[in-house]
């Protein structure tokens, strides 16, 4: 009797952690790349600093900043949308042609009414990388899945 | 006067979009597509962010871009691109730097759509190969839109794929480039 209960509550166990382990590959494997809105930037620093460190050094900037999460502060230089109607928003001095380039994510369009007025904005990305300019077109740092970060004072 | 100036102004503008040399935008959308023959799920990645410059006269072309700019359908397929087969932290960049062989017979300041050859070195993942295709040039309105199509040969990248997932992902991949320059006037 004693024996018949240990395999039942074996098998109930297996059953139990087999479930689980489907459901969490199940979870995993649809996964989507997650909204930054709530999540909390590795890096907060105003556009200019960001740009230097990236024309000082490259590739020490690269392993700071590469797949982190940046909240980069500057003035908006421009603001364009593709035939998808995605934004990018581009951050820094109007007098160099370097900029950060910000790919605002699609869930953000919405809010970009809000900006077009304002001249420094916050914005939270995640860092994908700079391309130095070999051809004077200027350089620039790209962070991908951007949102907004609007504080309101 | 005011016409003069009207006038003037038209001149200069002319003059600036005809000397216009160089040819460039920083939002240009490469797709691969890198799903196996019989693969039950598509892999294929969009880049939106693509940097490209072409000098008209010399016909010198080059486009950079961030390997961890590609967005992939699911964030896992995602993340294994940029660490296991392209490892974007070591190898953050791809670039093309070439030239458009027959230039000469472009005519840029004509709408139109021009075949092209373009030839040059193609580097992702740290490893440079020598890359030849065709591809087509768009005049539109004093804007250059490139269009090209090709394949590339993941081993020559040296990028090494897992036998679990080998019969998913191609060993050949299509790489579609679609770039729309605009004159650079400065």
């Amino acid at each position: 009797m004693k024996l018949k209960k240990s395999i039942l509550y074996t098998t109930i166990f297996i059953l139990v952690v087999a479930m689980l382990g489907g459901f969490y590959i199940y979870k995993e494997y649809n996964r989507t790349s997650e909204n930054l809105v709530d999540v909390k930037a590795d890096f907060s620093i105003g556009g200019k600093l960001f740009l230097d460190e990236f024309l000082t050094n490259d590739s020490n900037a690269s392993k700071k900043y590469l797949g982190k999460i940046v909240e980069v502060s500057g003035e908006i230089k421009e603001m364009t949308t593709d035939e998808n109607n995605f934004y990018t928003i581009a951050l820094g001095d109007t007098a160099s042609l370097s900029s950060i380039r910000c790919r605002l994510d699609s869930s953000e369009n919405k809010k970009t009414f809000q900006i077009k007025k304002m001249n420094l904005i916050s914005i939270k990305g995640i860092c994908t990388g700079y391309i130095a300019d070999e051809f004077g077109i200027g350089s620039d740092i790209q962070l991908d899945r951007c949102v907004l970060v609007i504080k309101n004072n | 006067m005011k016409t003069y100036l009207l006038a003037a102004s038209i001149l200069i503008f002319q003059t600036i979009s005809v000397n216009a040399q160089k040819y460039f935008t920083k939002s240009g959308k490469i797709n691969f597509n890198a799903t196996a023959k019989n693969s039950p799920e598509i892999i294929e990645a969009v880049n939106r962010s693509v940097v490209c410059v072409i000098d008209t006269k010399t016909g010198n072309m080059q486009f950079s871009v961030l390997m961890k700019g590609f967005e992939l359908e699911r964030a896992l397929m995602q993340e294994h691109f940029n660490e296991n087969y392209i490892e974007s932290d070591k190898f953050p960049k791809s670039d093309f730097k070439g030239m458009i062989v027959n230039n000469e017979k472009v005519n840029y300041l004509k709408d139109g759509a021009n075949i092209v050859t373009v030839k040059g070195k193609l580097t992702i993942h740290g490893e440079t190969k020598e890359v030849e295709t065709v591809g087509k040039l768009l005049i539109q309105a004093g804007k250059i839109n490139t269009v090209a199509e090709f394949t590339v040969l993941v081993a020559d990248f040296k990028i090494s794929i897992p036998g679990l997932v080998a019969d998913k992902i191609s060993k050949i991949v299509t790489i579609k480039v679609n770039c729309m320059l605009e004159p650079f006037l400065n």
